[in-house]
């Protein structure tokens, strides 16, 4: 028997019963959600894990041949759903874990109540009519680029301790490694995530769904955030002040905020 | 003397002077992006005037599209998360020029409330180092594929000289049982000896280069340690008998009989031993001891131990017999005979063991290697303990046994019919897999014996034809390949193309008339 929770370093908290499940992006793990989740504790079961390569979760587990589509993460994320028995799940994904959010959803509609995209896309690179922001090339230029960081990887996203003396309550956290990833698996994952293609998923989900979508984001541009607006039978779509691809970490209590609302 | 004044300003404008003109390029930016401090440095690697840049041009613009999404999806959550993050390789895009490559130390001041107001970065150009890194990882590319290349010839060659020696040993076999003349037997018995002499060479030579290019691995599986130790002895008996020395073994009787490990390899190195031992003694005896060390969960540890009275190693030496093609004194081979590499490789296996090889040695009184093994513990199966030879090469045994012959190499065929006409099978030859499909349609065959490579159409190709013909008993016809390859190499194309066994080139008669049986008789 696998053990799923340690394979995906889950990690529960929280005062309430309602689970929000929080799925991190390409890049990181799941420490990039530690400035939005103190917002929903009081009411919210919060669960927090890493997808496998990622942050501290079990990199035995990455078997090779298993981890070849977005389904795989999504499947991975359903057995961690079973596995805490979570229903009436409030799911918030950012970056590609957006994808990987509808892909599961699709699979066990029952399973969730709502959906929070922030920075989705159903497909990086352009098509005809349709504009992903990239081309077969640019992502071409991201696998040399990591290969490039091959040697950097190592040390810049090894553990890192450190104090913290100006916010002492991040000591503790600072002390563990962020965004820590096993190179390979990152590219494996880099090309997973930007070759995808998952337009024709979007019209499938009918869970209720918000769509954050960031100013000046070179990863998933306005046109994007707005084509998923409008596949996604029952959707929202919020464009929000913040620059940048990752709003929950540079600018959490607008995130926040727009998130209460849509609950 | 400089006046005070004049002191503090030459401080100040040197502070300025070494921020502009440092070595490595200095950039501020704002949490958004946007560029509000650069140094002439840096402006002089984008060939950009400061005036282009400031508050006009983000550090992200600056990026290949690439270090774009590395920068979106790790450094800057990084950046967020942790204050810092040092050494990150960018390639900054200038003007005009080619890309620059650059290591990147970013600091990120944040005001009393922990907010981010600044991102402070230093660069370093690595355009010479990256081109460094570059050969280096070439000359390592270089270098493996030359080692590959290495023992792929090896490996070829050494296929090559198999197969010719496949006729030369046959051929040998079979003249001497033609009743020669006393001078003719001499002579025949001189090749003899010198062409298994060479195939040993060969398979030596084999083995190294695949260890050398880190391909050997131990294949496990489950064998009774102390029918292998006993028969590898037995195969010394005659040696030892001529030389009226006494053999003798001892295995400790708690050690168990069935072991699960890698049975060809752990034979190798007694065989190597063994022979080393009754080679270089003259008198006196060769002992075998296998003593239980203990026992471990699933494993057993045991120490082996071979001990002669021969002419012992001068201490100086004791290294050296380890290395290629060394023996302890360069008459060693004239005296003995030898390759100089069974030392070596026997020393290699045992490291796939992550085992090492001791030796104690005294000359005039002699040696003894030992080494010890961990060793899994196997659950006896039904015995496929072997032939016994003697009763399986049996007259009349395979005695009726309808079989099909396939083979291009005339010398190969007329080898292997003297063998199929002495055990009394009825065989036909074909000369290619076309052939053998034409002749198959024509007689039912008890078995079929397949060479590998052949013109017109191979031993696959032709196996392959054969089991996806419509009558099912096709796909139970006994098919066993005949190849000069290592088994190991081609175990992979055999099963796929649904071989049923292999003989290996130049065949034992004993293996190749047990396969005949086995295969063959089940009717």
């Amino acid at each position: 028997m696998i053990d799923i929770l340690h394979r995906n370093n889950v990690k529960v908290s929280g005062q309430g019963v309602i689970p929000m499940l929080f799925a991190h992006g390409f890049g990181c793990d799941q420490s990039m959600w530690r400035l939005m989740t103190p917002a929903f504790e009081q009411e919210y079961k919060i669960v927090l894990f890493d997808h496998v390569g990622f942050g501290q979760s079990d990199l035995k587990a990455f078997v090779p041949g298993k981890y070849n589509s977005l389904q795989a993460y999504a499947d991975d994320m359903l057995e961690i759903c079973e596995e805490l028995d979570l229903r009436e799940v409030i799911f918030v994904g950012h970056s590609v874990s957006a994808m990987i959010g509808v892909l599961a959803a699709i699979k066990e509609p029952d399973w969730f109540q709502k959906l929070i995209l922030i920075g989705p896309s159903p497909r990086y690179i352009n098509d005809e009519n349709y504009v992903g922001g990239f081309n077969a090339e640019d992502i071409e230029g991201l696998i040399d680029f990591l290969d490039s960081n091959y040697l950097g990887w190592s040390s810049v996203m090894a553990p890192v301790i450190m104090a913290n003396p100006e916010r002492p309550e991040l000591g503790q956290e600072l002390t563990n490694s962020f965004c820590r990833t096993n190179p390979e698996i990152a590219k494996n994952f880099a090309r997973l995530t930007f070759l995808s293609d998952n337009r024709s998923d979007l019209p499938k989900v009918h869970t209720p769904s918000l769509v954050l979508q960031c100013a000046e984001d070179v990863i998933a541009p306005a046109t994007v955030g707005e084509y998923v607006h409008e596949q996604l039978p029952n959707s929202k779509l919020i464009f929000m002040k913040a620059t940048g691809h990752c709003p929950n970490l540079s600018h959490p209590e607008e995130t926040i905020a727009a998130i209460k609302n849509f609950l | 003397m400089m006046s005070r004044v004049d002191y503090k300003e030459y401080i100040l404008e040197s502070a300025e002077d070494l921020y502009e003109n440092a070595p490595c390029g200095y950039v501020s930016f704002l949490p958004d992006g946007t560029i509000v401090k650069i140094n002439k440095t840096l402006l002089n690697w984008l060939g950009y005037s400061r005036k282009e840049v400031i508050s006009k041009k983000k550090f992200i613009d600056f990026l290949a599209i690439g270090g774009k999404i590395f920068y979106e999806t790790h450094f800057t959550p990084l950046l967020k998360l942790q204050g810092f993050a040092n050494e990150i390789n960018f390639d900054l895009l200038p003007k005009e020029n080619a890309p620059v490559p650059v290591l990147a130390n970013t600091v990120q001041l944040r005001n009393e409330n922990g907010e981010p107001q600044m991102n402070r970065v230093t660069l370093f150009n690595i355009t010479d180092r990256k081109k460094y890194e570059q050969e280096l990882l070439l000359a390592k590319k270089k270098a493996e594929e030359a080692t590959k290349v290495k023992a792929d010839f090896i490996s070829t060659l050494s296929h090559e000289i198999r197969t010719p020696m496949n006729a030369i040993v046959g051929i040998t076999d079979i003249l001497l049982n033609t009743g020669p003349t006393p001078a003719q037997l001499e002579y025949l018995n001189i090749l003899k000896f010198s062409s298994e002499s060479l195939l040993n060479l060969i398979n030596d030579i084999l083995d190294l280069s695949k260890m050398e290019a880190g391909q050997a691995t131990l294949n496990p599986h489950i064998f009774n340690l102390r029918e292998l130790v006993n028969s590898i002895l037995y195969s010394f008996t005659v040696k030892a008998e001529e030389k009226n020395i006494l053999l003798e073994v001892f295995i400790d009787e708690q050690i168990p009989a069935y072991i699960n490990a890698d049975e060809v390899k752990i034979g190798q190195v007694l065989t190597n031993l063994l022979g080393n031992a009754i080679k270089f003694t003259d008198q006196g005896a060769v002992k075998v001891s296998l003593d239980l060390l203990g026992y471990e969960k699933d494993a057993v540890n045991i120490h082996f131990r071979i001990k002669d009275t021969g002419i012992g190693i001068p201490e100086d030496k004791l290294t050296l017999i380890f290395e290629e093609f060394a023996q302890a004194t360069a008459d060693t081979e004239q005296q003995f005979g030898g390759t100089g590499l069974g030392l070596t490789i026997t020393k290699r296996i045992l490291n796939l063991f992550n085992s090492k090889i001791d030796v104690q040695s005294e000359p005039g009184r002699g040696t003894t290697f030992s080494f010890d093994l961990k060793l899994k513990i196997g659950k006896a199966t039904t015995s496929r303990s072997g032939i016994n030879q003697n009763s399986a090469m049996a007259a009349g045994l395979l005695k009726g046994i309808k079989l099909l012959l396939v083979e291009d190499n005339s010398i190969n065929i007329q080898v292997t019919e003297k063998y199929l006409k002495d055990w009394g099978v009825t065989y036909e030859v074909a000369r290619n897999g076309l052939q053998a499909i034409s002749k198959i349609n024509q007689t039912d065959f008890d078995l079929i014996l397949m060479d590998l490579q052949m013109p017109v159409m191979d031993g696959y190709e032709a196996t392959r034809w054969i089991r996806n013909l419509p009558e099912p008993k096709y796909r139970q016809l006994p098919i066993i390949a005949l190849s000069a390859s290592a088994k190991s190499d081609i175990d992979q194309k055999i099963k796929e193309c649904g071989l049923t066994d292999f003989v290996n080139k130049p065949f034992k008669p004993e293996e190749l008339h047990h396969k005949i049986a086995l295969y063959g008789r089940k009717k």
